[in-house]
C-alpha cells in the first residue's frame, strides 16, 4: 500500500509538476520571474543606468549582502544554477527595458585561458546563456583574451587599467559594424575591463551598451580599488 | 480579520475562481445545481489568498488543467444547510452595503463597526459581503497588491513604504504594515478594502442657487468663465493660477453649480482641517439650501452631500465618485509632492472626472488650460521682492555679531510694522532676542513651539508690537494690514519659492494699504529666490497686460 501511494504521488507530480522553486534558494516557491520574494528583497534589486568614460550600462543590484555571497558561491563554487536565476532576472529586466530594445548581440566578457580551464566555466558566458532563453538576442564569441591577466581584484585603478592594456582582440571574421552590442558580465567594479571591451567594439564600428549582475558603490570611482 | 478560502467552479465560460469567507457561504452563491464548487486552499488572510487566486488560475490553464480539475472535482464540497440568516435577507443586506460603500473605499472592520451599529450580525454581513463580491456589486481589495518581482504596494494608499512586523490578528510573523497612510489607522497585508464606484451622472438633480453677496472682480470673472469653458470642453485637467489674496476660491462656485446642475457629484479638497470649516461655512453662504459634506479628522465618515468639502487625507476614502475634484493650495503641505495624496485624488476622481488645481505657486509641468488671476481685488500689483545679497552671521554667531546694517536699517522705518521670517526655531529665538535688546520698537516672537504664540500674533494684529519674528507657521492663512514683510537667511534651503511667494503674499492684502515692502535677505541668489522672484514678475506682468491694474505707475 506504501508503494502504491508512493507511486500514485510520483504520477501525480510527473503529470502536475510542482512549482518551480526559487533559483537562488531552492527552498521557497518561485514568483514569475524565478525567484522567491525573500531573496529578491535580500538582493535589493534597483535596476539602474550608470556610466563609464561616456558608455552606458545597466545593472541590476548592488555588490553587497546576499547578492555578494551569491556571485561569491556562482563563482568560486561553480553555482551554475545561480547563474541561471541571474541569468533569467537579467533578460527579464532587459525586455522591460526600452534602452535595449535596439539591441543586435550580446557580447559576455571572454574569460582568460588559464582561469577558464582552472574554473571551469565562463560566468560571463553562463549569464549570457541563461538571459537568451528569456529575451531572444543572439550570442557572439568574437571575442577573445589573447593574453593571460592578473584576477582585476586587489589591484588599484591604475594597476587595473595597466593590466588589461591590449589583453582584448576580435577572431577575424568578427562583424560589429553598425551592430548595437551588449556586453554581459557578473559585476561591474571600477569599470575597466568594461572600457576596454566597450572601446573595442567602437573601434570596429559597434556600438557598445553594458549590462552586469551586480554593481559596487561608486562604479568607476578612484578610490574604488581601496575598498575591495 | 477575515480570512478566505479559495474555490472553484464549472462555469458556461469555463474554469472560474472565487474566495469566500466561509465554505457555508457557498450555498448563498446561488451557484445552479451541478456546479458545485471546490473549496481548493485553507483559510489565509487576503494579500496570500490573492496571491495564490494568481497561482491557482495558472493551475488551471489548458487540457492540465482541466484533467486537475476532473481529479479535484471528486473532492467537491458537499451541500451544506444554509446558515440563519442568509437566502433573501444575504441579497437585502448586499443592498444595504452598496449603499453604505457608493463612491467610498473603506476597510471592512469600518464597515463592520457601520453595520454592527445598525443590528446585523457579523455571520449575516460576511455571508453578503461574499455574496456582493461574487455578483461583482462589491469590489474588494487584499491589503497590499505583489508585483512579479516581489514588489508590493499598499492599496489604501499607493505606497511601497511598508515593514514586516508580527501581527496578532492574521498571526504571521511577517505581516506588512504600510508606514505611509498609517495617520487613518493601521493598514496590514491582512486587511481587506471593499468599494463600490459612485452613483455616476444623477440626471434630474436639482439646479443649486448660487448668491454671492460681493461682486466678483474682473480677473475673478474672466477666470470663472475660462472654468466654465474648460468644463463644457471637458478638457480633464486645468490649473488656476492666481496671486496671493486674489481670491481663488469663489472663482469656483460657478463652476461647482454647473457640474452640481449637471447631476455630478463635486469634491473640494483642502491640506488643512481649519480651513475645511472656513470653506463649508463659504459654501453654505454661496448654495443655501445644499447638503455640504464636511470631512477631516474625528468627523462621521458617512456624511451626505452632493458637495463634499475634505481635507487631502480624507480623499483617500472615496472611490471613483466625484465628476469635478477642486484641489485648493495645491502647492501646500501635505499635498505638495505626496504621492499619495496624488494617487488618492486620482481614485475619487470618476472615470471621466475632472480636476482643477489651484495655487499661487505652480510647480512641475502645467496642463494645457491654466487660468490666471494676476492681481488682487484692489487693482495694485504684487509687491516686488528686493533681494539683498549680504552676508549674514550663522545663528550662533548671531547674538554676539548682531544683523547687518542692510538688515536692520529697513527695520527702523517708523512707516512700516514687518513681519520678520527666520528658517528655523532657533534661528527664530537668536534674531528675537537681537532685536529685542537693540532695537526701540516693541519686538515679538510667534513659532510652533511657543505656547501663547496666538497672543503675539493678535498683538501684531492690533498695533501693539512693530516687528514680529516668527517662521514659516504663519506663511499662509494670516492678514495683517499695513506690514512689510523680510525673509532673514532666505537662501535657506528650507525656504522654497513656493514659501517665498507666500511670505511675500503677506503684503499689500487691503485696499486701505495695498502695498508694502518686500525684502528677501541672503549670503547668495539661490534658484529658489530666483524662481520666487520670476512668479511674482510674471503675474504682474500678465496683469498689466490684461489691462487688470488700476495703478499701473505705481509698479
Amino acid at each position: 500500500m506504501q508503494r502504491f501511494r508512493k507511486w500514485l504521488q510520483a504520477l501525480e507530480e510527473l503529470v502536475f509538476p510542482p512549482e518551480e522553486p526559487c533559483g537562488l534558494c531552492r527552498e521557497r516557491p518561485a514568483l514569475e520571474v524565478g525567484a522567491c520574494r525573500p531573496c529578491l528583497q535580500g538582493l535589493n534589486i534597483t535596476w539602474e543606468k550608470g556610466q563609464v568614460h561616456g558608455y552606458t550600462f545597466f545593472s541590476l543590484f548592488p555588490y553587497q549582502g546576499l547578492g555578494r555571497s551569491l556571485i561569491h558561491s556562482m563563482k568560486f563554487q561553480g553555482r551554475l544554477d545561480i547563474a541561471a536565476a541571474f541569468g533569467r532576472l537579467l533578460g527579464l529586466a532587459c525586455r522591460e527595458e526600452p534602452e535595449l530594445a535596439g539591441v543586435d548581440l550580446l557580447v559576455p566578457v571572454p574569460l582568460a585561458p588559464l582561469r577558464l580551464q582552472e574554473r571551469g566555466f565562463n560566468q560571463a558566458g553562463v549569464l549570457a546563456d541563461n538571459i537568451t532563453r528569456v529575451w531572444k538576442r543572439p550570442l557572439s564569441h568574437q571575442v577573445v583574451r589573447v593574453r593571460e591577466t592578473r584576477p582585476q581584484s586587489g589591484l588599484s585603478l591604475q594597476e587595473r587599467r595597466r593590466n588589461l592594456r591590449r589583453a582584448f582582440a576580435l577572431l577575424p571574421g568578427a562583424a560589429f559594424q553598425g551592430k548595437s552590442c551588449l556586453i554581459v558580465d557578473d559585476v561591474i567594479t571600477s569599470g575597466q575591463t568594461f572600457y576596454a571591451l566597450a572601446k573595442l567594439i567602437e573601434q570596429h564600428g559597434g556600438r557598445p551598451l553594458g549590462l552586469f549582475a551586480a554593481r559596487t558603490e561608486a562604479v568607476g570611482g578612484e578610490g574604488i580599488a581601496e575598498k575591495l | 480579520m477575515q480570512k478566505f478560502q479559495i474555490f472553484a467552479y464549472k462555469s458556461a465560460q469555463g474554469l472560474s475562481l472565487g474566495l469566500v469567507r466561509h465554505p457555508q457561504h457557498l450555498n448563498a452563491l446561488g451557484l445552479e445545481v451541478g456546479r458545485e464548487p471546490v473549496l481548493l486552499t485553507p483559510p489565509l488572510s487576503s494579500s496570500q489568498a490573492y496571491q495564490q487566486l494568481q497561482l491557482w488560475r495558472r493551475r488551471l490553464l489548458g487540457a492540465r488543467g482541466l484533467l486537475r480539475w476532473h481529479l479535484l472535482r471528486r473532492q467537491a464540497f458537499p451541500p451544506l444547510p444554509p446558515a440563519t440568516g442568509q437566502g433573501q435577507p444575504v441579497f437585502e443586506l448586499v443592498d444595504r452595503i452598496r449603499a453604505v460603500l457608493t463612491g467610498r473605499i473603506i476597510s471592512e472592520q469600518r464597515l463592520l463597526g457601520q453595520l454592527r451599529a445598525e443590528g446585523f450580525w457579523p455571520g449575516q454581513i460576511s455571508a453578503a459581503l461574499d455574496a456582493g463580491v461574487f455578483q461583482g456589486r462589491i469590489g474588494q481589495f487584499p491589503g497590499f497588491t505583489f508585483g512579479p518581482w516581489g514588489e508590493y504596494t499598499c492599496s489604501r494608499c499607493g505606497s511601497q513604504r511598508a515593514k514586516a512586523a508580527p501581527c496578532a490578528r492574521c498571526g504571521s510573523m511577517e505581516c506588512l504594515l504600510c508606514l505611509e497612510c498609517s495617520s487613518l489607522g493601521e493598514h496590514r497585508s491582512c486587511s481587506t478594502l471593499l468599494a463600490v464606484p459612485g452613483p455616476g451622472v444623477q440626471g434630474q438633480a436639482q439646479v443649486p442657487a448660487l448668491v454671492l453677496d460681493y461682486q466678483l472682480t474682473k480677473a475673478q470673472g474672466q477666470a470663472a468663465r475660462e472654468l466654465v469653458e474648460f468644463w463644457e470642453r471637458r478638457e480633464g485637467r486645468a490649473l488656476v493660477w492666481a496671486a496671493c489674496g486674489a481670491g481663488k476660491t469663489e472663482v469656483a462656485f460657478a463652476l461647482i453649480q454647473r457640474a452640481l446642475a449637471e447631476g455630478e457629484e463635486v469634491l473640494f479638497a483642502i491640506p488643512r482641517q481649519d480651513i475645511v470649516r472656513e470653506i463649508v461655512q463659504r459654501l453654505r453662504r454661496a448654495f443655501p439650501g445644499l447638503e455640504i459634506a464636511a470631512h477631516y479628522g474625528g468627523q462621521p465618515w458617512l456624511a451626505p452631500g452632493r458637495l463634499v468639502v475634505a481635507t487631502t487625507h480624507q480623499v483617500l476614502h472615496f472611490f471613483q465618485r466625484f465628476g469635478l475634484a477642486i484641489l485648493d493650495e495645491a502647492d501646500a503641505f501635505p499635498y505638495q509632492g505626496s504621492a499619495m495624496l496624488r494617487y488618492g485624488l486620482e481614485r475619487a476622481l470618476a472615470p471621466r472626472g475632472q480636476l482643477v488645481e489651484m495655487t499661487a505657486t505652480p510647480r512641475g509641468p502645467r496642463p494645457r488650460r491654466v487660468i490666471t488671476i494676476p492681481a488682487r481685488h484692489h487693482g495694485f500689483p504684487l509687491p516686488e521682492p528686493e533681494i539683498i545679497v549680504d552676508k549674514l552671521p550663522t545663528p550662533e554667531e548671531l547674538f554676539s555679531a548682531g544683523l547687518p546694517w542692510s538688515a536692520v536699517g529697513p527695520l527702523q522705518d517708523p512707516l512700516w510694522r514687518w513681519l520678520v521670517f527666520a528658517p528655523t526655531i532657533a534661528a527664530c529665538e537668536v534674531i528675537y532676542k537681537v532685536l529685542a535688546q537693540r532695537q526701540s520698537r516693541p519686538v515679538g516672537l510667534c513659532h510652533s513651539r511657543l505656547e501663547g504664540r496666538l497672543g503675539a500674533v493678535e498683538e501684531f494684529r492690533q498695533g501693539r508690537l512693530d516687528l514680529l519674528v516668527t517662521t514659516t507657521v504663519l506663511e499662509r492663512g494670516v492678514n495683517f494690514p499695513g506690514i512689510g514683510v523680510m525673509v532673514l537667511y532666505a537662501d535657506h534651503p528650507l525656504f522654497s519659492a513656493s514659501t517665498l511667494v507666500q511670505m511675500a503674499g503677506r503684503v499689500g492684502r487691503t485696499a486701505q494699504a495695498p502695498t508694502g515692502p518686500v525684502i528677501f535677505v541672503a549670503s547668495k541668489l539661490s534658484p529658489a529666490l530666483r524662481e520666487a522672484r520670476e512668479l511674482i514678475g510674471e503675474l504682474n506682468r500678465q496683469a498689466r497686460e490684461r489691462g487688470l491694474l488700476k495703478n499701473a505707475e505705481v509698479s
